[in-house]
């Protein structure tokens, strides 16, 4: 077959051609997929919502329809009774070293944290992708056994403050060390940190009001 | 045409990374370990057979005047297929990945190999560039993770083999992928030169 002349008329019929065929697989593709695309969401949310109230322990709960308002998505959870045993929190922070940070925050009904999950981000590995695991109590098993070659060298890794479970941002500084707070900043990803603990904070302001960081950034406004 | 010379050539003597010097965007941002320069070679290979093949099959029907926007049509619509996929079915890749995986689109290696290579072949061959180019892609995207990966962060494929005391930060951040890519580049070259 002979090459197509580059006349208008052959040019715009088959660049329509290519569109047509471009969108036919393209809503094909979308038809098939969006099913177990929005299964994995639901999926990871759920999860989300169970181990940031619950963490390991087993107890039936429910968990009430989740409620948006300006950015954020609460799911309160109850236990069998309809007693309320925590709040989580979707609440995002668009200022993270490689883009938004997305966490899901649990609050128990006094505002002491009760669990944390990160679920979208898009820090860089090794360095801010650690958030998922740095504000929180280090496992036993990784607490306990230093590489070998850290001892040889004597070179422990410092045991810092960097756990924020059980804190409760509306009496303790949740702002990390270098701007006056009391959590130990991921090494290395100042920036990953302050947006993490931004994500906490307005958190917790969007279910109880105010935090201590708050009073501070006040405070030196009117010096 | 001899197509497993085509494969063979993609792989080594027209490596687009390393000779070629083709799509730096995604290898330079996607290497920061060698599981994610793995996953990034072998979506882009994905999409790379898909296209060459699908250009080779119209050539003669694509006014050269209207050419580079319906490859950019054919590309971009494998993309989006591809990462809607992904992110159904291997949705731990996606989440490590899924940022970058647009960025395909504007690769220029897929650009490149359909107006220099499946635009000109039968789809046969057209299909072993895409094989070859991918391998080699994949290959090299790989390497520099793997490199990356063990001096910035200590690990290979994500376990852990060296102390974190003695991780170099500057391998896992920008800077670092210039380094590696140059001097890898050196070695490969200087590799290819003494066999010639």
């Amino acid at each position: 077959m002979k090459k197509l002349k580059s006349n208008i008329a052959n040019m715009a019929i088959v660049l329509t051609f290519i569109a047509v065929l471009a969108a036919g697989l393209l809503a094909w593709v979308n038809n098939e997929t969006s099913g177990p695309i929005e299964e994995i969401n639901n999926a990871a949310i759920e999860k989300g919502i169970k181990s940031v109230i619950l963490g390991d322990n087993e107890v039936q709960f429910t968990v009430e329809n989740p409620l948006e308002r300006e950015g954020f998505v609460f799911h309160f959870v109850n236990d069998m009774n309809g007693n309320l045993l925590g709040t989580a929190v979707e609440s995002t922070d668009k200022n993270g070293f490689g883009g938004p940070l997305k966490v899901m925050v649990g609050f128990d009904p006094e505002g002491v944290i009760l669990g944390y999950t990160v679920l979208e981000h898009s820090e860089t590995p090794g360095l801010g992708a650690q958030a998922d695991e740095w504000f929180r109590q280090r496992s036993a098993a990784v607490q306990e056994q230093p590489l070998a070659l850290d001892i040889l060298l004597g070179t422990p890794a410092a045991p810092g403050n960097h756990n924020i479970i059980g804190m409760n941002p509306g009496d303790d500084m949740m702002m990390v060390t270098k701007d006056g707070g009391d959590v130990d900043a991921i090494t290395a990803s100042t920036i990953t940190s302050r947006a993490f603990l931004r994500a906490v904070n307005a958190a917790y302001k969007a279910v109880f009001g105010y935090t201590a960081a708050d009073g501070v950034s006040g405070a030196s406004s009117q010096n | 045409m001899n197509y497993f010379k085509t494969i063979i050539n993609g792989i080594f003597k027209e490596n687009p990374t390393f000779v070629l010097l083709l799509g730096m965007c995604p290898t330079l941002a996607t290497t920061t370990s060698a599981m994610n320069g793995l996953g990034m070679g072998v979506a882009t290979m994905f999409v790379l057979i898909c296209s060459n093949v699908f250009i080779s099959l119209f050539k003669n029907l694509i006014p050269d005047g209207v050419r580079i926007p319906c490859y950019i049509v054919v590309i971009a619509s494998f993309v989006t297929a591809l990462q809607m996929a992904m992110q159904a079915y291997v949705p731990d890749l996606y989440k490590t990945l899924g940022i970058f995986i647009p960025l395909i689109v504007v690769n220029c290696i897929i650009l490149g190999r359909a107006e220099a290579f499946a635009a000109k072949n039968n789809i046969l061959a057209a299909f072993c560039d895409g094989i070859g180019i991918g391998i080699g892609f994949t290959f090299a995207l790989t390497l520099l993770g793997f490199v990356r990966e063990l001096l910035g962060s200590g690990a290979v494929f994500g376990y852990q083999v060296l102390p974190t005391s003695m991780n170099m930060l500057v391998f896992v951040l920008a800077p670092g992928a210039f380094i590696t890519l140059g001097l890898l580049m050196a070695i490969v070259n200087s590799i290819k030169n003494r066999k010639a």
